[in-house]
């Protein structure tokens, strides 16, 4: 049976194992989720983008429709029915 | 060595619990990010479907305001479907088909086509030649037909284009590409 010293001391080895692996564990995942995050931000901002250039389009489109419901309008009324 | 004992088990303990909340935080963060990245996207694709939907009616309502406006200048707009304007014949919406499907190419096509009316051609020769002799077969083939029926001049053998059998458009068009 081992003594009371080197039992001390292959528990603070092991705890220090275990503490080793915490570390290495949080890195690991502290570096994926920052990657991750990176990706993200990059396709959010390239969509947004997108989706800001749709929404002028979207508004030059609605305008173009009424005037175009206008004139229709308008020519409706003229024509003798 | 009850000491030991119960301060390995609080470390090992205290090792799972921090295990299991990093772990459990980098799935949330990570979930939270997936989740950020399909509302972006689902919002781009409802304003992409949006334009989609705007362009058609853009286009409905010009179509109905020139036809307002030929009403009114007395002209009547007429489409082909009503006219009932056929200018497409079979040979050409099969080799459309074998187009779009990947059977054959452009150049295949083409060849196809000029084989085509080269047999059609031939064919309508020798069946003049045929009428106009009144009981037997001409018993002397055109310069066309003897070019086809003669295995020596031909390197490659023309199946599609026997006088005996009819002709078969999408026959020919898949031997041509087979060769």
């Amino acid at each position: 049976m081992l003594d009371s010293s080197t039992l001390y001391l292959v528990l603070i080895m092991a705890g220090f194992i275990l503490v080793a692996v915490i570390v290495i564990h949080q890195h690991n995942c502290s570096d994926l989720v920052r990657r991750k995050s990176n990706e993200v931000e990059n396709a959010v901002t390239q969509l947004t983008q997108k989706t800001q250039a749709l929404e002028q389009a979207i508004v030059t489109l609605k305008t173009e429709i009424e005037e175009i419901d206008e004139q229709t309008v308008l020519l409706q009324f003229e024509t003798p029915s | 060595m009850m000491i030991p004992t119960v301060a390995l088990g609080i470390g090992i303990l205290a090792f799972l619990f921090l295990y299991q909340v990093i772990s459990r935080n980098k799935v949330s963060k990570m979930n939270s990010l997936a989740m950020q990245k399909q509302n972006a996207q689902s919002k781009y694709e409802f304003m992409l479907n949006h334009k989609r939907e705007l362009k058609k009616e853009l286009e409905e309502k010009k179509r109905k305001l020139a036809t307002l406006r030929n009403n009114q200048q007395g002209i009547k707009t007429i489409s082909s479907d009503d006219l009932e304007i056929k200018d497409i014949d079979d040979n050409e919406k099969v080799s459309r088909y074998l187009i779009q499907h990947g059977k054959i190419t452009m150049e295949q096509n083409i060849k196809v086509l000029k084989k085509w009316k080269y047999c059609r051609w031939t064919t309508s020769a020798s069946a003049s030649q045929w009428d106009s002799s009144t009981s037997k077969p001409p018993n002397k083939p055109s310069r066309s037909t003897r070019f086809i029926q003669n295995p020596r001049r031909s390197t490659r053998p023309l199946p599609y284009c026997s006088n005996k059998e009819p002709h078969r458009f999408l026959d020919a068009a898949l031997s041509i590409s087979e060769f």
